[in-house]
């Protein structure tokens, strides 16, 4: 296939978006069973090589997901094609490595800088919506570029728990991917599913995976999300196993299969209130009348 | 021609006025072709923001001072009226083109040429009488009402132009008297027309036919004033991608620029109209989608016909009503034969309505907006008090054909809450600015294919919401499990046994297709968690970015970022449109055009803020 022209490339060229989850929190509390941040950047940059040398003009993005912010730290296409391949000063380890690791290890003390709060409890939340909403308008960029564009698509390691604060931004970049058509394929490397992550592939087509072993990481990713996505349709992949789709009430946060809805903001309550928390509108009593309107709609079915 | 040689002595003085001039151009052929150019240089509309204006007044006054001294012989002044109506038309068809004028004039002209222009015809005062409401100008109405009495012919016609036909001039005249009063007289003679017709309609009931100057007369003047090749270079509309720039040399038009600066502005009017603090929108809308399939949208004025482009940009504009107001129903209306038929119901479907819309693309007859109100009013009652309810109607023929009196209906959709939009095709119409501005809906024209589409598409985020239009209510709703895969069941809206798939209804365990919907067993409204956060964005917008001049960007000190923060993408030499960048006021990052453009349109994110956690830390939920 490497020697076909430009035009047929196209379909298996990819521009691979990784979400790095740089958390410290989550990475000072990882403990035996899970890897270490050294042992996770060695099979991550493992897997980024070879989706480099999968096709000559594949394209990787890698954006660091902090505690306190988010930034680029790698992208392939500004780097000169030799560096990829030429080795570094002591011969052991790609330039491009070296080049990450760089700027990995400048992002992370100045997201440590930015910190404000000295104590947390637990592991808190990465900034998924942020670099999400970066990566999707890179790729948007990469949309504008013309028509013969590598196929793009994120891939998220994340490991901290969701930020509930986050939900409203993440699902408008799930919802905003879904329409230009981008899968967020992600692998969580965390302790407990992710709602967002979930939810996330599903909606947009990607894969979600929770490797049993991380000590094989690196085989997980590179039969998992190292295959362009017209390959997908030939390999049988991880299949969601059932998101969880029933919604929280605003009130106490549990789990419900039939809740309120407030008109004006969609607010969702476990039981009938007289005032919206969210938005503040007064409830009238409108339930009787919209009871039998539909009663008039099911009689008129039966007719 | 052949009329060539059927010219008579008497009309001697009809030639001498007639003669352009033209070795190759005889004046029918003129008039056409002006007609041609006309017909797409008018196209007035009060709402859109384009005004490029001319300044009138000076060849006005000329215009009027010269009438004063012509308008001595009484019984030439038919003569008259032809002679220099025709030349002022010529000269504005030259003026107007490329321009959408704006029209202003001094009412010493205007009043002139109303006088001239009663003189040949007598009033009927009686008829206008009844439709004072609906005309803006009734004074007018006196004078020119009878150009369109089928029977009473001035004399003008009968010495000079014989080869132009009676609608011909007609139309003529009307568009002479358009081009001296202005948009709000092009459509006001029009709405004459349509009451006129109306009137015929009802008093004889379908003798539209034994009409010696129906509509279908005018119709057919339509596509015999134009030849074939004039037909390919009106479609075409090739000049209208073109502008001129200093040195007067043509270009074309830098459409990036210019898209950039209208979604600026729209931005900013949007943002300004929602500065009020807590933000409340009409998420759950009702809306009854209108489609005009009279006989004017087998027009060709947009390619390959009106129809055609109306059903594409419906589709679009359906699924993209369905992506921002996920909870929202849609209902179907066309109007066809003066009839207005109900399409689909509402439903939360969007392929079940682009399938029944795309089945029923033929259009004849004519249109009716009382009809179609009426109809639709009905429907609209029988919604629950917390939905609004809306409708939009997609016009495009320039009368409506109504069997009573639409002011009743409009009053009645007023007091129903009924929010009417409408979008029109061919000209402005009072009626339909009436209709808007009562029940507090949008009045827009298309220019064009790509303006229809965007007209469309403003329709689709929720409007603000007005407290007295609905009841805020708090509204059950079940939010079902998905089907195991493998389990057979029947499905309780297709009345089909499928394997797999699926949702089931957690009130009466009946199993639907697809959400959101209304279980059929037991009216529960069905939503999944993922519909409702899909309109969480229209309450916490994200606030329009300020502009950032490049020479600002260039004396910034060295440590500034000179990428956008979004994609990465240099700022300082992005070739095509280098002049601005934007940043966002609360973290202070820039951003290209583009990532502006998107992060406003689609995203609905900051990527600056989301990334930070001190402007974050404000919980939505």
């Amino acid at each position: 296939m490497a020697s076909a022209p430009s035009k047929l490339c196209t379909d298996d060229v990819s521009l691979l978006v990784v979400l790095l989850d740089t958390n410290p929190y989550f990475w000072s509390t990882s403990n035996d069973s899970s890897v270490s941040l050294s042992n996770f950047l060695s099979h991550v940059l493992s897997f980024l090589n070879s989706i480099l040398f999968l096709n000559q003009l594949n394209q990787v993005v890698v954006i660091a997901t902090g505690y306190n912010s988010c930034g680029y730290i790698y992208d392939s296409s500004l780097s000169s094609s030799s560096s990829i391949t030429k080795s570094s000063g002591n011969g052991r380890v790609p330039a491009f490595c070296s080049e990450l690791l760089e700027n990995l290890e400048e992002f992370l003390t100045k997201d440590e800088k930015m910190s404000i709060e000295e104590s947390i409890d637990g592991i808190g939340s990465s900034l998924l919506s942020g670099s999400l909403s970066m990566a999707l308008c890179y790729i948007q960029r990469i949309f504008r570029s013309g028509p013969l564009h590598p196929q793009p698509r994120i891939l998220c390691l994340h490991g901290s728990p969701d930020g509930p604060e986050q939900y409203v931004a993440v699902m408008n970049t799930i919802f905003s991917a879904q329409r230009s058509m981008v899968p967020i394929d992600s692998c969580v490397i965390g302790a407990q599913h992710s709602a967002f992550l979930q939810q996330a592939s599903y909606i947009t087509g990607g894969v979600y995976l929770k490797p049993q072993q991380l000590d094989g990481l690196f085989q997980y990713l590179i039969t998992v999300f190292a295959t362009d996505l017209h390959s997908r349709n030939f390999l049988q992949l991880p299949k969601p196993a059932g998101v969880d789709f029933r919604a929280s009430c605003f009130c106490h946060k549990n789990t419900i299969d039939m809740g309120y809805i407030c008109s004006v903001c969609l607010s969702i309550f476990c039981k009938h209130h007289k005032k919206c928390s969210t938005c503040g509108s007064f409830f009238g009593q409108a339930q009787s009348q919209a009871a039998s309107m539909s009663d008039q709609k099911r009689k008129g079915l039966e007719t | 021609m052949k009329g060539e040689g059927q010219k008579g002595e008497g009309q001697k003085e009809a030639v001498i006025i007639w003669d352009s001039g033209s070795p190759l151009y005889d004046s029918f052929e003129l008039v056409s072709i002006s007609h041609v150019i006309e017909r797409h240089t008018m196209a007035p509309s009060s709402s859109l923001s384009l005004t490029a204006e001319i300044d009138t007044r000076s060849s006005c006054a000329r215009s009027s001072a010269k009438m004063m001294e012509e308008v001595d012989e009484v019984d030439s002044s038919s003569k008259y009226i032809w002679k220099n109506l025709w030349r002022s038309k010529m000269k504005w068809g030259r003026i107007q083109k490329g321009f959408v004028p704006v029209c202003r004039h001094s009412p010493v002209s205007l009043h002139n040429l109303l006088k001239v222009s009663s003189q040949p015809a007598s009033a009927s005062t009686a008829r206008n009488t009844r439709h004072g409401g609906a005309a803006p100008y009734p004074h007018r109405g006196s004078s020119s009402s009878d150009l369109f009495h089928p029977y009473r012919r001035p004399d003008v016609l009968s010495g000079t132009a014989r080869r132009i036909s009676w609608p011909m001039f007609c139309l003529n005249y009307c568009r002479c008297l358009v081009d001296f009063s202005g948009c709000h007289g092009f459509l006001w003679l029009f709405s004459m027309n349509n009451i006129e017709h109306r009137e015929v309609s009802n008093s004889r009931g379908r003798r539209l036919d034994e009409e010696p100057e129906g509509d279908e007369d005018e119709d057919e003047e339509n596509g015999r004033g134009m030849d074939a090749w004039e037909r390919t270079y009106v479609d075409d509309r090739s000049w209208e991608s073109l502008q001129e720039d200093e040195s007067g040399l043509l270009r074309p038009i830098d459409n990036k620029s210019i898209y950039h600066a209208q979604y600026r502005r729209r931005l900013h009017s949007l943002s300004s109209a929602a500065t009020t603090a807590r933000i409340q929108k009409g998420l759950i809308r009702y809306l009854y989608v209108i489609v005009d399939f009279s006989r004017a949208a087998a027009e060709m004025d947009f390619r390959p016909s009106r129809m055609a482009v109306i059903a594409k940009h419906v589709e679009a504009f359906i699924r993209e009503f369905f992506d921002q107001n996920p909870l929202s129903q849609i209902g179907l209306v066309i109007i066809k034969d003066g009839i207005a038929h109900c399409l689909t119901d509402l439903g939360g479907s969007p392929e079940s309505h682009i399938k029944a819309l795309m089945s029923k693309l033929e259009c004849s007859g004519d249109a009716s907006l009382q009809n179609a109100l009426e109809l639709v009013n009905v429907y609209l009652n029988q919604i629950p008090s917390y939905g609004y309810r809306e409708v939009l109607i997609v016009y495009s023929a320039l009368s409506t054909c109504d069997p009573g009196d639409i002011m009743e209906t409009i009053q009645k959709c007023k007091q129903s809450k009924m929010r009417c939009s409408i979008v029109g095709l061919a000209a402005e119409m009072f009626i339909c600015q009436h209709i808007c501005q009562e029940t507090g809906g949008l009045y827009s024209v298309a220019l064009d294919e790509s303006h229809l589409k965007e007209l469309l598409l403003d329709h689709a985020p929720p409007p603000p919401a007005i407290a007295e239009y609905a009841i805020a209510n708090l509204i059950k709703m079940g939010f079902p499990q998905r089907v195991a895969d493998g389990v057979i069941s029947i499905c309780s809206c297709h009345k089909e046994a499928k394997m797999g798939g699926g949702y089931t209804c957690p009130r009466c365990k009946s199993r639907v297709c697809e959400l959101p919907t209304e279980c059929c067993i037991c009216g529960l409204t069905l939503v999944s968690s993922p519909h409702l956060a899909r309109s969480y964005h229209h309450l916490f917008p994200i606030s329009p970015f300020d502009e950032v001049s490049p020479s600002h960007l260039n004396n910034r000190d060295k440590k500034s970022p000179k990428t956008c923060f979004g994609c990465q993408q240099s700022l300082l030499n992005t070739g095509n449109l280098s002049s601005y960048c934007v940043t966002c006021s609360k973290c202070r990052n820039y951003f290209c055009l583009d990532c502006d453009i998107y992060i406003h349109e689609n995203l609905h994110n900051c990527p600056g803020c989301e990334s930070s956690r001190q402007s974050n830390s404000v919980i939505l939920i």
